[in-house]
């Protein structure tokens, strides 16, 4: 009798132990993902930051309304897509019509525009960052001003 | 008595001890280098960090770490369309990490700029060029010497394209031919040429410049279908008048071009000297009449005709749609004025020519930036503006059209440098006949405020 119930108390003591154990397993667990996440933020951080640049290029280039390219970075590769999504004063057509112009000044544009785009850059496939952004046309192509506005992470 | 032998012996705790001592040992190698290992760990978790921290010129805040990694490198690569690509690669005993951006050289945000005050008026650019061109030709009178001839019959050939059908009218020494505005002529006539003698006799004829080939007669002329003058002549009238509005190539008209009043040569298409002659290929914008003198070799053929087929350009006004055959008198002269296209009269017009006005501003003292450039632009003017300072090599290009009071050009968002201005102001007006001005043109910049005694 007196050893079943030693039996029975090594047991329970053994299970109040594992008990114990779960939440240090889950907080274990729990510091290797964070670790994991601090490391990979700053190469998606630096690849959001380079596609938003490429994203600067992409509109002020832009030959078509939509226009996309991918780029290989150390840290993996980003896709960068801008699609006109709005146009005051002016539209692309007539922005790209307009280059050329050769009197006075070579390749000026004798129109004016403001566009919007939506652009999106996704790094890895798996990280993707969205937002807008506004092109002043400028008389020359490369003076266009481009700001990229209300950028956020994993929106659709 | 009997002896209690609860508790341990001096002998088993020392050994106890001792075999605790031994276990212990075998950790002290790796207690040890437990605080090595914690630190490499830490290195190699914070490199991706080190790396963006030198991507991003951060050497200060994170020497510590750069100090304990292996290598930081980074490059810059120039990729097509503006992109520069910056890399770091870092690595701590054994562990490499690399990161890379890219930088575009475009789409740059506003700079700021300074409290200031006051502005300084520029110059006043206008340009005006009241040169006088005139653009319709003077009447000219034409003086054949020869021939006698007397219109017999005349025929609308075709209602294709000849919607409104054409017909003539008759003035002193001609016959006119009017397309009655559907801007197409497809007409015949015929005539006699009362003396038979002398191959000297003359027609003229009298078109706007307007004519429309719509085809290319660089090699020969066919298969282009208008515009031309095609001639046939007969013994007999009746041998005519079956073909005055189908003449072949073939055909036995004969007629040759003597002179005309333009560089522009009527191309010749067909057998021999007959078939046809194609006017050129004129402009809408009609202004100059183009005289034909043809002399038809008429033997013993006393009858001959012409088929006239005849497009104008479009827009070719109603009143500039005609053409006119000059037929020499009893007297063998025409004496009459072959009119300008509109009217009779010499007309002038007046043209305002573009112009460059440079502009060169000094940079006052203590200038902070350049804010603005105002201007008025009339009504009817183009204007395109060259703003830049000594140190741009791409300066910046504007453009605008009147009217507008004051027309302004903000300078601040481009953070030009606080140097020397050039501006350079193109004029041209929209419509060539209306002058076009700008005027008031004023240059408004930042200085620092005085300071106070």
């Amino acid at each position: 009798m007196k050893k079943g119930i030693a039996l029975i108390t090594v047991l329970a003591f053994v299970l109040i132990l594992s008990l114990l154990m779960v939440p240090l397993y889950v907080s274990v667990l729990g510091m290797t993902s964070t670790l994991r996440s601090i490391q990979v933020l700053p190469a998606k951080h630096e690849a959001f930051a380079a596609g938003l640049n490429v994203a600067r290029t992409l509109i002020v280039d832009a030959q078509t309304p939509t226009t996309s390219t991918s780029i290989d970075l150390a840290q993996g590769p980003i896709v960068v897509t801008a699609s006109l999504s709005r146009s005051l004063e002016s539209d692309l057509s007539l922005q790209i019509n307009c280059k050329g112009t050769v009197t006075p000044v070579e390749k000026m544009r004798l129109c004016s525009a403001v566009n919007y785009w939506d652009v999106t850059v996704t790094f890895k496939d798996a990280y993707t960052l969205t937002g807008t952004a506004v092109q002043y046309v400028m008389f020359q192509p490369d003076k266009d001003y481009v700001y990229l506005l209300d950028f956020k992470e994993g929106r659709k | 008595m009997r002896r209690n032998m609860k508790g341990f012996t001096l002998m088993e705790v020392v050994i106890a001890f001792v075999i605790v001592a031994v276990l212990a040992a075998g950790t002290l190698p790796a207690l040890s280098n437990i605080n090595r290992q914690s630190f490499q760990t830490e290195i190699d978790l914070n490199l991706p960090s080190v790396g963006q921290a030198a991507l991003n010129g951060q050497v200060s805040a994170t020497s510590l770490y750069q100090e304990l990694a292996d290598t930081t490198t980074t490059g810059a690569f120039e990729l097509s369309d503006g992109l520069t690509k910056y890399s770091a690669t870092v690595s701590s005993k054994g562990y490499s990490y690399a990161i890379d951006t890219l930088y575009a050289d475009v789409g740059v945000g506003l700079g700021s700029l300074g409290a200031g005050s006051p502005f300084e008026e520029a110059g006043t650019a206008s340009d005006e060029d009241t040169s006088t061109v005139p653009v319709i030709i003077t009447p000219t009178v034409v003086e054949p010497t020869l021939g006698i001839g007397t219109l017999l019959d005349s025929k609308v050939c075709s209602n294709k394209g000849n919607q409104n059908g054409d017909d003539h009218t008759f003035g002193p020494g001609y016959v006119q031919i009017n397309s009655k505005g559907d801007g197409f002529i497809e007409y015949g006539l015929t005539f006699q040429v009362q003396s038979s003698a002398s191959d000297d006799n003359y027609v003229i004829v009298a078109i706007p410049g307007n004519t429309d080939l719509e085809g290319d007669c660089d090699q020969d002329c066919k298969g282009v279908a208008h515009s031309f003058v095609a001639f046939i002549n007969k013994k007999q009238k009746s041998a005519i008048d079956n073909k005055v509005c189908k003449p072949k190539s073939n055909e036995n008209g004969i007629a040759k071009l003597l002179s005309t009043s333009t560089s522009l040569t009527a191309t010749e298409y067909g057998q021999g000297n007959g078939g046809r002659y194609y006017f050129p290929d004129g402009t809408a914008t009609a202004s100059i009449i183009y005289k034909y003198k043809f002399v038809a070799k008429i033997e013993h053929k006393l009858y001959w005709s012409m088929h006239f087929v005849i497009k104008f350009m479009p827009g070719t006004p109603p009143e500039n749609q005609w053409v006119r055959i000059y037929i020499p008198g009893s007297s063998g002269e025409v004496t009459t004025e072959i009119p300008a296209v509109i009217g009779e009269e010499t007309a002038t017009t007046t043209t305002y020519g573009s112009a460059e006005i440079y502009a060169p501003y000094d940079a006052p003292i203590g200038l902070i930036a350049w804010d603005s450039i105002t201007f008025d632009v009339s009504e009817n003017a183009s204007v395109t503006v060259k703003v830049g300072t000594d140190s741009m090599t791409d300066p910046y290009v504007f453009h605008a059209t009147g009217p507008a009071k004051p027309m302004k050009i903000s300078l601040r968002q481009y953070n030009l440098p606080p140097e020397d201005l050039s501006i350079t102001f193109y004029i041209a007006p929209i419509d060539k006949t209306e002058p076009a001005t700008i005027n008031n043109a004023q240059v408004f910049y930042w200085t620092a405020a005085p300071s106070s005694p």
